[in-house]
């Protein structure tokens, strides 16, 4: 009994110094002052922060092929007014940290004339807190969470539409082509689930339509029987998963062994080939927001999907080297028109830009810096990701 | 009705898959008093095994028998050179030894598997059999079955055969044990072995439920500790009664309460019987320790 109770003291203060080792990841301080003068003859450098190695490391080398692809499009046609461009990919391990410190390097050391990161929403935020510092022109493509262009930074642009945009694009849908009145809403117990749980059932729960359920779940979680069983005791005529794909494609799959065979709808996790190799025939007619379909008849995407098919030997699949391709143009065309690389007058003209024709859409950044590109709606048929419909 | 139905048959499933990983923490905690936080880590190397072993076109049933071997052998492996030296120390140094275990195994196989999930598909694994709208897929149906015979058959290894009574022997006194002729390093050898062993077929079972990926055992690890302390520290039947007490609680909450709040309720629950009764609840009925 007593060692009983000796061992149990140690157990918990045990876990206590994990979770506070766990805990005590900080970042640290924000940028030095040191300047140095820029060379104004030499190629102008554009550092790409996101992960390269890891789990992440499939998203963020799609990224980098993608910038990559633009800066030898653009060297090739004799760079921006007689300048190169040079990128400087480097590896942030998707990891608060290990991001500041790379991006603080790049801006302190390379003397970079323009940023472009990352993969996550939270790394992002802290870097361009150092960027700002020197107002570096600096884009988002791919890490869509809103408060990225919420901190009213002068020198912040995400060209691609930022969550609650792909949350009203999917209801929009639904009250338009789908005539489902009674919905279900398994989602993760995460900022990212519960704000489509908020915002979702605000916009759906109009004219009579009901959100039956609003059931959440832990990341990580492998088992929802539990909500999958209130789920389908309600009788929803659909089922919304506000998650990734990890447990969406569980999910997916589970709720067809219960029995649940409702029409599935999900967000931008299900895009690219993942949700088919994890969840298998489940997924299989699943409706999702998507940001890039390959196949747009839009001359601009399809230059893009060939030039990118010629250079690496496959289709991108997803929106990470589209945008992120995008991004590089978006700086060169504005350096070209700025007639210089100082920051605050490329700053002035990209706020200036109006529907700029990109392939991820058409381009006016707003005073925070967000841009309202296009959000697709795409169906997975047979293996396939096919899109289906896109507001105009 | 339909859902009351469901909702147990759920919490029943699950629980089968709690007891069997408790089982194996529970074992080695009473034979060597060491609370082993790398227990689930080893339903990821039987889970891992099965998946390579049916990539090579291996049948299902024989990947998880093999699966077991090879989280015994790992284990084998890992007691000579992370416990097997401490065995004279503080109980303390052989937990944080564990704890070491498993965040090595962990980085370990991320670095030789990559992080991202892998799919065993099985012939049971997409289908379910229906009664009365209560669903229930194969793969459980399966685990809950496996589960039942290993428990049962562990049950009768410690009460009715010899190497159990050497182990009830050693658990009990180790001292006095040795005395006696009884090797009490070797039993503790072959009750660790035996202890993740379980697991990793557990690991093998739950494959094509829930994917395969290295950081899948932690959360196993969490749950079979409630399981243990529920039911007492090496307490066998307590692991077993414990697993599917939990399973329960976690369905009922979910189902008459809030899915938000499951672990709430099954973390409240181990507090409550940690502060009431912190020997552990089936303690009346058993009790002496394995």
């Amino acid at each position: 009994m007593k060692r009983f109770k000796k061992m149990f003291f140690m157990m918990v203060s045990l876990l206590s110094v994990l979770i506070l080792l766990l805990a005590g990841c900080s970042a640290p301080k924000g940028a030095s002052e040191s300047d140095s003068k820029k060379d104004s003859s030499g190629p102008m450098k554009i550092g790409l922060v996101t992960q390269l190695s890891g789990g992440g490391a499939l998203y963020g080398n799609l990224m980098k092929q993608g910038a990559q692809l633009a800066v030898d499009q653009i060297n090739a046609k004799g760079g921006v007014d007689g300048r190169k461009l040079k990128l400087l990919a480097e590896d942030d391990q998707a990891n608060p940290s290990e991001s500041v410190k790379v991006t603080q390097r790049m801006v302190s050391d390379e003397n970079i004339d323009a940023w472009i990161g990352t993969l996550k929403s939270s790394d992002t935020i802290t870097d361009i807190g150092i960027t700002a510092k020197k107002n570096i022109p600096s884009f988002v493509p791919v890490a869509v969470a809103d408060n990225v262009t919420d901190s009213g930074l002068n020198n912040v642009y995400r060209n691609v539409a930022k969550n609650s945009m792909q949350i009203t694009e999917m209801v929009n849908y639904i009250l338009k082509e789908q005539p489902h009145k009674k919905m279900a809403i398994i989602a993760e117990n995460t900022d990212y689930g519960r704000n489509i749980v908020k915002i979702f059932s605000e916009q759906f729960e109009k004219d009579g339509r009901k959100i039956t359920n609003k059931e959440l779940y832990n990341v990580g979680q492998k088992d929802f029987n539990n909500q999958l069983t209130k789920i389908k005791a309600s009788k929803p005529d659909s089922v919304l998963i506000a998650g990734l794909v990890a447990e969406g494609a569980l999910i997916a799959k589970q709720a067809k062994q219960l029995g649940i065979n409702q029409q599935l709808y999900s967000f931008g996790g299900f895009m690219g080939k993942q949700p088919m190799e994890l969840g298998g025939s489940a997924v299989n007619n699943l409706i999702h927001t998507d940001y890039f379909v390959p196949t747009a008849k839009d001359e601009k995407t399809q230059s893009f999907v060939n030039d990118f098919n010629k250079k690496y030997g496959q289709i991108p699949d997803s929106y990470y080297s589209a945008a992120t391709y995008d991004a590089v143009y978006l700086y060169a065309d504005a350096v070209k028109k700025a007639g210089t690389s100082d920051p605050e007058k490329v700053n002035k003209v990209l706020h200036e830009l109006k529907d700029e024709h990109t392939v991820m859409g058409d381009i006016t950044f707003d005073k925070n810096g967000q841009a309202a590109t296009k959000v697709w709606i795409s169906q997975i048929q047979d293996g396939k990701q096919v899109g289906i419909y896109h507001a105009e | 009705m339909t859902e009351f139905i469901q909702i147990i048959v759920n919490g029943m499933a699950n629980g089968a898959l709690y007891a069997l990983i408790a089982l194996g923490l529970t074992l080695i905690y009473g034979v060597m008093n060491l609370s082993n936080f790398a227990q689930g880590e080893f339903a990821m190397i039987g889970a891992f095994g099965t998946y390579f072993l049916m990539q090579m076109h291996m049948n299902y049933m024989l990947a998880i028998i093999l699966s077991f071997i090879i989280a015994g052998l790992i284990g084998f492996v890992i007691h000579i050179l992370a416990f097997h030296p401490l065995r004279k120390s503080e109980p303390l140094n052989m937990m944080l030894s564990s704890l070491g275990v498993s965040v090595f195994l962990v980085n370990l196989s991320q670095y030789l598997f990559s992080p991202n999930p892998k799919v065993v598909s099985n012939s049971f694994s997409e289908k379910s059999i229906q009664a009365f709208g209560v669903f229930l897929s194969e793969q459980r149906i399966l685990i809950v079955i496996v589960s039942l015979i290993l428990c049962g058959f562990t049950y009768w290894l410690l009460e009715r055969s010899k190497f159990g009574r050497s182990v009830r022997a050693a658990s009990l006194d180790p001292d006095t044990a040795t005395l006696y002729g009884i090797p009490t390093n070797r039993i503790a050898f072959l009750t660790f072995i035996f202890g993740v062993a379980l697991t990793g077929i557990a690991g093998g079972l739950t494959a094509p439920i829930y994917n395969v990926y290295p950081t899948m055992g932690i959360s196993l690890t969490l749950k079979a500790f409630v399981v243990v302390v529920l039911g007492g520290m090496g307490n066998i039947p307590g692991a077993i009664m414990g697993g599917f007490i939990v399973g329960l609680i976690e369905s009922f909450s979910a189902g008459y309460i809030s899915t938000a709040f499951q672990d709430v309720i099954v973390f409240s629950a181990l507090f409550l019987v940690l502060i009431i009764k912190p020997e552990g609840i089936l303690s009346k009925v058993q009790g002496e320790k394995v």
